[in-house]
């Protein structure tokens, strides 16, 4: 068996799956230096993915929508569950997705499910901070990597906004202001600032937050499954006065 | 007054509206200016009490000239006051939406002075918002019994949802606690809000730019447990408001005792009855989206059933309609079953396209087995126990607390809190007024 390594790009995953197709084996990101088996890398070649890709919307319209969400997950081995998911799909020529007594179908639809969770988790719980500059920065740290989903809806929503969501895990940056979005890596020795303090409005928010709240109902446990601990150090109700 | 105590004073006077959506408009934003509305919704965070915080819900002013006696900003409490100019909320709201805490506003009211002048300064927040800070996000508006139609169709231009609380679950109970107001002040908005909103669609078919009027609808509330209101009351009156007024939500609020007045319950009879509240939702749940009908889930007496939910409940009273098997059963008959919602009825009728489901597919596709198992079969199989008496499953479906006990609730109905010392006035069901 051999392993392929793509990198971290869209496409290198899908020349990963063009060229694993008919061979023993499986995709990982990058080589894992104490694996058995041999390591190849895989430049990404717009060819290649290119036939995949019609090959996935030749079979479902939205059927590489679910594969790039479930990618996005970045769970482990989740490559080599999408890869199975495309061998049986193209090996039967039909969209399986709806086939839930398979385990592999089940995988791939949880991950998938898990980046969308993540997104719309994502668009209730970034929090931004005003700089005296008057631009506007939030900090992430989703375990999925939702930043391009959810550019659209911040740049739609603050237009009028220049807005920097960070995200601190992958030390990417996502700009939004006029005239449009992107997404930039962040250098090796970039430094990033840490958010200053936003004075007024992040105190009169955390006093609403707790004055809203009815202690005749206190049910802390349904707080928690709402809004998991992992995500409560970028939320401003939820960080210490004195920061 | 500081911004800061005002805040204090206006969203903790607030904290006991229970509406909390966010939906049903979708808007996009416009280029060079603020906000938009996403139709399903967003919560934005959740609160000690595990409700969601997804509007800024506040009171414009909690001042009150009524005394509604379960009311906490009632007139005879004596609570500190406090009221938000226009200008000084409309900011507010831009500010917090602006860094992602909220959806948009939530702005319900005291009656300051009377109805019109309250509606009024109302209007002239949401008038601020939409005009000078372009503010595309959402409104929902509380309307003030009492105030003039013209102004709650001002209010229903300018927002996403408009509400008119119903406030009790029947008129006798509004007469007792709230005799300032009457029933008229409530469906007369109620019906003229849906009427306007009605004609807005049908402009809206012939003219792309007709304006909106109130696009996510109209919602309610009532208290539930500070009288003596039956459960089957209460949901035959919120299912006449779903057909009647095509409402999005009627909301149940559980009472807390507040007060002591002769036309309230004795205290000690009244506790919080969030059990009740909840099992009211499951049942709320079932109208709107497994076609169940009130008469259905209340055909077994007054009082719901507080041991187990209520579809477990309809299931028990009906071993003819089971076991359901899962590789044959229709959307509806699987709709039934307790364990499968609409997202599992979905997935087992997708996947037994490709092949027959075992009792193991099953549970992969988030069919709840725990319950389901009793009342399905697939493949011919039946995982439920092999005594399949009635008491002996129901046990197996109560409702556990945490440490493993019984619900307190055991032996069946919700409690109903004793009669008040005052005697309950004679007047029509709400229902028979809706229908009239």
């Amino acid at each position: 068996m051999t392993i392929l390594c793509y990198g971290s790009s869209w496409e290198g995953f899908l020349t990963a799956v063009f060229d694993a197709y008919n061979k023993q084996a499986s995709i990982c990101r990058s080589a894992d230096a104490a694996s058995l088996f041999p390591s190849e890398r895989v430049t990404p070649d717009p060819i290649k993915a290119g036939r995949v890709e019609r090959g996935m919307a030749r079979l479902a319209k939205d059927l590489a929508e679910t594969i790039y969400m479930a990618w996005l997950s970045e769970r482990e081995g989740v490559e080599d569950d999408l890869l199975a998911l495309l061998r049986l799909s193209f090996g039967q020529n039909r969209d399986i997705r709806g086939d839930m007594r398979n385990p592999v179908v089940t995988a791939v639809t949880k991950a998938a499910r898990q980046t969308g969770w993540e997104r719309q988790r994502m668009l209730q719980f970034v929090r931004f901070v005003q700089t005296p500059e008057g631009i506007y920065i939030a900090d992430i740290e989703p375990n999925s990597n939702v930043l391009a989903l959810i550019g659209n809806h911040f740049h739609g929503r603050f237009n009028d906004q220049r807005l920097l969501i960070r995200d601190l895990r992958r030390r990417l940056i996502l700009v939004s202001q006029q005239g449009g979005w992107f997404i930039r890596e962040m250098g090796n020795d970039e430094k990033l600032p840490p958010l200053p303090k936003d004075g007024l409005f992040e105190d009169l928010w955390r006093g609403y937050f707790h004055a809203v709240s009815n202690p005749a109902r206190q049910n802390l446990k349904l707080q928690q499954k709402f809004v998991p601990l992992r995500y409560r150090e970028h939320l401003t109700e939820f960080q210490n006065v004195n920061r | 007054m500081e911004l800061m105590e005002k805040l204090g004073i206006l969203g903790d006077a607030a904290k006991f509206d229970a509406s909390c959506a966010s939906s049903g408009s979708g808007r996009a934003g416009k280029p060079g200016q603020l906000g938009n509305a996403f139709s399903a919704g967003i919560c934005h965070t959740w609160g000690a009490d595990g409700r969601c915080i997804c509007l800024l819900k506040v009171l414009q002013s909690n001042v009150c000239v009524y005394d509604c006696q379960y009311c906490q900003n009632r007139a005879s409490n004596d609570v500190p006051r406090a009221a938000f100019k226009p200008e000084e909320l409309a900011e507010l709201t831009v500010q917090f939406y602006r860094r992602n805490y909220i959806e948009g506003l939530f702005l319900s009211s005291g009656v300051h002075k009377n109805p019109d002048y309250t509606m009024e300064r109302m209007i002239r927040t949401m008038r601020i918002l939409r005009e000078q800070h372009k503010f595309g996000g959402y409104i929902h508006v509380k309307t003030i019994p009492g105030a003039d139609m013209r102004l709650v169709n001002e209010a229903g231009m300018l927002a996403d949802r408009v509400s008119v609380n119903i406030e009790l679950p029947s008129a006798g109970s509004l007469a007792l606690l709230a005799p300032e107001k009457k029933p008229d002040m409530i469906f007369s908005p109620m019906k003229g809000i849906e009427t306007a909103r009605k004609m807005a669609l049908e402009d809206g078919k012939k003219h792309r730019n007709a304006p909106l009027f109130a696009p996510a609808g109209q919602s309610t509330q009532m208290i539930v447990g500070a009288t003596r209101d039956t459960d089957r009351t209460i949901l035959r009156l919120s299912g006449g408001l779903y057909k009647k007024f095509n409402l999005k939500r009627v909301y149940f609020s559980a009472y807390i005792p507040i007060g002591v007045h002769p036309a309230l319950p004795p205290r000690e009879t009244a506790s919080a009855p969030l059990w009740r509240e909840h099992r009211l939702y499951q049942s709320d749940w079932l109208m709107r989206f497994y076609s169940f009908t009130a008469d259905e889930i209340t055909e077994n007496g007054e009082l719901l059933d507080m041991d187990v939910d209520p579809k477990c409940a309809w299931a028990l009273r009906h071993p003819e309609f089971f076991p359901v098997e899962a590789n044959h059963a229709d959307r509806e008959e699987l709709l039934r079953v307790p364990g499968v919602g609409m997202i599992s009825a979905d997935r087992i009728i997708e996947a037994r396209r490709f092949g027959p489901l075992r009792p193991e597919n099953l549970r992969k596709l988030g069919v709840v087995m725990k319950r389901a198992r009793f009342f399905l079969t697939a493949g011919g199989k039946y995982e439920g126990e092999s005594r399949h008496d009635h008491p002996f499953i129901r046990e197996l479906l109560t409702d556990k607390l945490d440490n493993g006990q019984l619900s307190l609730f055991t032996g069946g109905a919700a409690a109903l809190p004793a009669a008040p010392a005052v005697a309950l006035p004679e007047t029509p069901s709400f229902l028979k007024m809706l229908n009239a």
